[in-house]
């Protein structure tokens, strides 16, 4: 680099700055200014619509149709405001003095409201009495004549006050007149009279005074100059804005030249730079050219120790690419001892070979740019010549043979010291080479091994197809591993973990080695614990053998020792949905770390067990206090409900847990694991994620609904099962259609309601036969009815969780509707939301399958569960029936009158009928009738029918029918 | 033989086109847009009463919206004796907020015991004033606040022992900044002042209840003395949200109030700010809003009670003779302009 470039170079840099430097300056200067007369105009603008407003306000007030003056005060405040501001903004100038004078001239416009409010004021109060009193007064005058004068004197005068305050006549000339003859007639009234007339002067003369100064100051306020001036400050503040951006326009065409200019500037530098870089570019081909095909690296160094020129081989070699290569010192970034560290040009050999006058060659490391040294041989030479100092260095780089030298003797090192044996046979079999851990496994010595063929050490425990089977997978695959059991010298039998793979050898013919590991030790561990058969295989936890001895134990110690101590099960809430969706392999992955995790929630002394499935039990020896045995089931139902990372899923689960104490709560092993089995299906139920203790209710609880459950068996036999059909009203129509609702009369047990057997009738897995007696004796009830009464007549039937999920359900349905002979139309099903939520695609599919039918489908309970309307849209569903708790609220002012109004609303943007159940009071009738539109609403409710036994609802027909013949 | 001298500096080139290109875009890309300023904000506490309210009354607003900080300064100040020459009278002295927001006095007591020239006006609702003081001289609170501060008669301060003094207290110079990003100036003080002022409204009186369609909240003698009220005529001055403060009016319309008066300079109201002769006795009219509470009554305390308040209304303004009946159901009409808050 020669310093008069350099100097060149800096000083372009710094023209280029100065630019810059210039462009921004510029650039800052055509901000701001404009701004503020932006502001100036907006505000006009403001003040201009304000001063609008006060005119209109100051004519309502005039005319009485504003009897307030609070709106005037606030205009007249904030322009006096806004006025101060537009001053400010305005500062000197042209338009300071147009916004002083508009400031002047809101001033003189205040004065002109004050006595505007105060004349405003008492002209409209003496108006009113003319209006008001002094007709009455007029009306009391004496007979005599001269109440009869007065009395014609104040009329006239009266009149005139009202046609002057109308904006005619001329009160004011009359007024003189009047008033000196009615002041002569006071005296001659009685005194009270006499003050009323005084009153009624007095009002005359201030009217008389203030009515024309109100007219004029109003006229004044009307015609104020505020406006036209409003407009002079906006016109100059235009002005000004135009003016600001001329300036603008004027800097940026200067910004724009003087960017070319240094565009251009730029231009003829980047010209010069393109030649050089040519130009050395074919002076560098040429050299490459020269010594590219010498397969060596070449470097030419000057007497500075830089690279000024190296060849493609050697920027390969060496890493860096040709434009980092000047920036390079050959002792500072290349040349380097073996570890690293740099060569100095004093210590160096091929530049003490150079300085003396000789060539050099021998061996050295290189750098590559990455760091990593590598050995080359080096041969060096001297240039002469115009080159006079520059040493010219040809290269090859031998680390790959240093390389394989080196590996192959540690290859061998492994080979030997490896304390897995080692076995490699020719293609024939024949034992080439063994390691001494294969000697020491197999008990005979190399010599012995050396020539011969491994099936020495054949066991005879393996059949031969065994080996067959073996062979061929290496022929097919190259490998093979496995158990296999051979015989020592001595006689032993050995179990190996054999690995064999097929190599090629450098010949070209195949060889064969044989990895060992002697897993005798292991493999009797292993049977031994397998045959205890106490631990769960997965988990490592103890089982559920081995947890009931633990147990037992634990209960008899605690006997002895009168101590309490706790059982505590629980599972998982979606354990099945996971393994479904996600494989066995998931399902175990995740019963491992919920294992771990219930590990982590109690004492090393506690016993933690899988006893099948996704059951878990928790032994707690000594812990009797519930808030404890509470505390600790809270951390499980915690930890548990934590995510679980699951073959890159997050999967979330859950569970719930059950709790039962020795000895309060059972005083046997076996009853301990019924309590805590039922108070975790209590805990279930509950909710998931909660946990329960066993209580005694709970026992209770059980045998309940075990009796109930025997009594349901019988009672479809009995027939103690029956319909009840409750009407459904159209509004502003007729009944059209009716819903079935179950009910049971037990013999023994009396009646009882669906919501206590039907969810006992779903776990014992009855629903399904009663759901097909429902949907058959409705759909023949139905056919009776719409033959004898009601020919169009539709009923409802509700499907329940378990009924839904059947898989020929839509099959079962069109067998009842041929067999009764009813049309799929006249079949109304109505399934609650969770239901359809639970599987949403298969859900679809069969309500597809049901629509198919022509069956009307109906979303019970509507608002109660998910409400998901994306999916609501993609259903077939042609009703959404509304909670009786929503219409509870109807037509009292509640949020559920808006939940039915947005329920409504959405039934009839996706064309949806609505049943409004639970209708119990006119009330809420009439909010359904306002809020009908024109969507399909029903109604079913107390109301309107309780739900009949099908003989009454006959009786109910035909009175229906008397009202509408009476119609 | 190989020429790489020119590699290696062109760096500053390179920087100065990229600079030279980040300038222009962004020059090109901000252009000195014509942005327009925001309408200036109103915050005219008037302006909460909507313009076109054509009521004659109207109920006050339930809440003033005012920065918590700036009214916490402000009500510090307010009660603060500092402000005045011998640190004897705050603001509160004569204007009590447990009393009506004034003293009771016909006219108040200043430093030194000097006596005022006029009743102290209620500091309550007074942010609905049109204008300040009985002759409306001040425009805003903010002007009206450094009156009394600086009148010999009353604080007798100046401004700068004033922020001497709040200067060296622990708390002012901080709250100050805090409220209103500023050192503590006359500007400041009064800001304040006049921002606490703002958020004494009294809300939610019987009246106003009324107003908002609760029928039972007046009782008959109150609904009988509303009716009268309109009908009589005080309503031609005492309408709006504060029922006055929104105009000024002669004292003495129908028949001269001073007759048999001696007339002091304090008498003279609105003309001695204008000299002209028709503001001769022109005062504001007062806002009746808790005008129960707040006796002696006109510029000069001279009226004891409310009835005979009304009955000298009714007489100088009106020219009429009120007869008790209705002068008591007048009297029970106003106790319903009492607000809650300021309720004893």
């Amino acid at each position: 680099m020669t310093p008069p470039r350099l100097r060149l170079s800096l000083v372009w840099g710094v023209l280029v700055l100065a630019g810059l430097v210039v462009v921004v300056w510029l650039s800052l200067q055509t901000r701001g200014g404009a701004e503020r007369y932006h502001a100036m105009l907006s505000l006009t603008d403001v003040l201009s619509v304000r001063e609008g407003q006060l005119r209109e306000q100051v004519l309502r007030l005039r005319h009485g149709l504003t009897t307030n003056y609070d709106g005037l005060v606030g205009l007249v405040r904030a322009n006096r405001k806004d006025a101060g501001i537009l001053v400010l903004q305005a500062r000197d100038g042209h338009i300071g003095e147009a916004a002083r004078a508009f400031q002047g001239l809101l001033a003189q416009e205040e004065t002109w409201v004050e006595a505007f409010k105060l004349k405003n004021a008492i002209v409209r109060n003496s108006l009113r009495f003319f209006q008001y009193d002094a007709q009455v007064l007029i009306n009391r005058m004496p007979h005599a004549p001269a109440g009869q004068a007065l009395e014609h004197d104040l009329s006239r005068l009266a009149n005139a006050v009202l046609l002057r305050s109308l904006g005619g006549g001329d009160m004011e000339s009359d007024w003189e007149r009047v008033q000196a003859t009615v002041q002569a007639r006071v005296s001659s009234l009685p005194p009270a009279m006499g003050a009323d007339v005084e009153r009624l002067l007095r009002h005359g003369q201030l009217l008389s005074r203030h009515l024309p100064e109100l007219d004029q100051v109003t006229r004044h306020l009307l015609d104020s100059d505020s406006r036209r001036q409003l407009v002079q400050v906006a016109q100059l503040a235009r002005a000004e804005i135009q003016k600001q951006s001329t300036e603008t326009a004027r800097t940026r065409s200067i910004l724009a030249l003087l960017a070319v200019i240094l565009l251009l500037m730029l231009a003829g530098l980047g010209w010069r730079f393109l030649g050089n870089v040519r130009q050395m570019a074919s002076q560098r081909r040429f050299l490459a050219g020269l010594t590219e095909n010498a397969g060596v690296g070449v470097m030419v160094l000057d007497g500075a120790d830089r690279v000024v020129f190296a060849n493609g081989q050697a920027e390969s070699l060496l890493g860096y690419s040709m434009e980092t290569l000047p920036t390079l010192r050959f002792h500072r970034d290349i040349h380097v001892h073996q570890d690293g560290s740099h060569v100095s040009k004093v210590e160096c050999e091929v530049m003490q070979a150079a300085n003396a006058g000789h060539n050099y060659s021998g061996e050295q490391f290189f750098r590559r740019a990455d760091g990593q040294v590598f050995p080359v041989i080096i041969n060096s030479g001297i240039l002469a010549g115009e080159d006079m100092g520059r040493v010219v260095l040809v290269f090859q780089d031998i680390s790959e043979r240093v390389r394989s030298a080196r590996e192959l003797s540690l290859a061998e090192r492994l080979f030997e010291s490896s304390q897995q044996g080692v076995v490699i046979t020719d293609e024939r079999g024949v034992i080439v080479r063994v390691n001494p851990a294969y000697c020491h496994i197999s008990g005979y010595s190399e010599a012995e091994l050396l020539g011969n063929n491994p099936r020495v050490l054949k066991s005879g425990l393996q059949s031969t197809s065994f080996y067959a089977e073996m062979w061929r997978e290496i022929a097919s695959r190259g490998s093979w591993q496995g158990e296999m059991r051979n015989r020592r010298k001595s006689g032993e039998i050995y179990v190996q973990w054999l690995h064999i793979d097929a190599v090629q050898a450098p010949d070209g013919g195949t060889l064969y080695a044989g990895i060992v590991s002697d897993i005798t030790e292991l493999y009797e561990t292993r049977e031994r614990l397998s045959a205890l058969a106490y631990y769960d295989t997965l988990t490592g936890l103890p089982n559920r053998a081995l947890f009931r001895d633990r147990l037992a134990q634990a209960v008899a110690q605690a006997r002895r020792e009168n101590r309490p101590l706790a059982l505590l099960f629980t599972d998982l809430d979606n354990f099945k949905g996971i393994n479904d969706s996600l494989g066995h392999a998931a399902g175990d992955e995740l019963l491992k770390e919920v294992a771990n995790r219930l590990k982590g929630c109690v004492r090393e002394t506690d016993t933690v067990a899988r006893l099948g499935g996704d059951e878990f039990a928790l032994l707690l020896p000594g812990i009797g206090q519930a808030e404890d045995v509470a505390r600790i089931a809270n951390g499980v139902i915690d930890s548990i409900a934590q995510p679980f990372g699951v073959q890159g899923y997050d999967v979330v689960s859950g569970g719930s847990v059950g709790i039962t104490f020795f000895p309060q709560d059972a005083d046997s092993p076996e009853q301990l694991l019924q309590n805590a089995d039922v108070a975790m299906y209590r805990a279930k139920e509950q909710g998931k994620g909660a946990f329960q203790f066993y209580t005694q209710d709970m026992a209770q609880g059980v045998t309940e609904a075990m009796r109930l459950e025997t009594h349901l068996r019988r009672a479809l036999e009995r027939n103690e099962l029956s319909l009840h059909y409750q009407p459904q009203y159209r509004m502003g129509g007729h009944m059209e259609g009716v819903e079935a609702l179950l009910r049971w009369q037990s013999a023994e047990l009396g009646a009882i309601s669906p919501a206590r057997f039907i969810p006992i009738a779903e776990k014992c897995g009855m629903i399904t036969n009663i759901g097909d007696w429902v949907l058959r004796e409705a759909c023949r009830q139905c056919k009776v009815w719409r033959e004898t009464c009601c020919p169009d007549l539709k009923v409802a039937v509700n499907l329940s969780a378990v009924q839904f999920r059947q898989p020929d359900l839509a099959d079962k349905v069109a067998a009842v509707l041929a067999e009764v002979g009813l049309p799929g139309t006249a079949l109304e099903l109505e399934i609650t939301e969770s239901v359809v939520m639970e599987d949403v695609s298969r859900g679809l599919m069969v309500l597809e399958d049901l629509k198919a039918l022509g069956c009307t489908l109906a979303i019970d309970d509507f608002g109660t569960g998910y409400s998901s309307l994306s999916y609501l849209r993609r259903f077939p569903v042609d009703v959404l029936k509304i909670d009786k708790s929503f219409i509870d609220g109807l037509g009292l002012d509640t949020n559920d009158s808006a939940v039915v109004r947005a329920i409504v609303g959405l039934a009839s943007s996706l064309d949806l009928t609505i049943v409004a159940e639970g209708v119990e009071t006119e009330n809420q009738l009439a909010a359904l009738d306002r809020l009908r539109g024109d969507g399909r609403i029903y109604a079913q409710g107390y109301l309107l029918s309780r739900p009949l036994p099908a003989e009454a609802f006959e009786g109910f027909i035909a009175s229906l029918r008397g009202v509408e013949a009476v119609e | 033989m190989v020429a790489d001298e020119t590699r290696g500096h062109w760096w500053p080139l390179l920087l100065g086109a990229l600079a030279l290109a980040g300038g222009g875009a962004f020059y090109l890309l901000w252009p000195p847009a014509a942005t327009p300023a925001k309408p200036a904000q109103v915050e005219s506490i008037q302006s909460l009463v909507s313009p076109r309210a054509s009521g004659e009354v109207a109920p006050i607003p339930n809440v003033v919206e005012v920065a918590p900080r700036k009214v916490e300064l402000g009500r510090r100040l307010f009660h603060d004796k500092q402000l005045s020459q011998d640190n004897s009278v705050a603001c509160a002295t004569c204007h009590p907020l447990d009393k009506g927001g004034m003293d009771g006095l016909a006219v108040s007591v200043g430093i030194h015991g000097r006596l005022g020239e006029l009743n102290a006006p209620s500091v309550f609702n007074s942010g609905f004033n049109f204008r300040q003081f009985w002759d409306g001289r001040a425009a805003t609170l903010e002007e009206q606040a450094s009156g009394p501060l600086l009148a010999p008669k009353e604080m007798g301060s100046e401004w700068r022992d004033i922020l001497a003094k709040l200067s060296r207290d622990a708390d002012y110079p901080r709250l100050a900044m805090d409220a209103y990003g500023q050192d503590l100036s006359p500007e400041v003080v009064t800001r304040a002042l006049a921002d606490f002022q703002r958020t004494l409204v009294t809300p939610d009186s019987d009246f106003d209840r009324y107003l908002k369609g609760d029928a039972r909240a007046l009782s008959a003698e109150a609904r009988e003395g509303w009716r009268l009220f309109r009908d009589l005529g005080c309503i031609a001055c005492h309408q709006g949200v504060n029922l006055g403060g929104n105009m000024y009016a002669n004292l003495g319309l129908m028949a001269d109030f001073f007759a048999d008066r001696e007339v002091g300079e304090a008498d003279l109201g609105r003309y001695n700010v204008t000299g002209r002769d028709e503001d001769r006795h022109l005062f504001k009219v007062p806002g009746l809003r808790n005008v129960a509470l707040t006796a002696p009554y006109f510029h000069d305390g001279s009226i004891a009670d409310l009835d005979r308040a009304v009955e000298v209304m009714a007489r100088y303004q009106l020219g009429l003779e009120i007869n008790s009946g209705d002068r008591a159901n007048l009297v029970a009409f106003l106790g319903s302009l009492t607000g809650r808050r300021v309720s004893p």
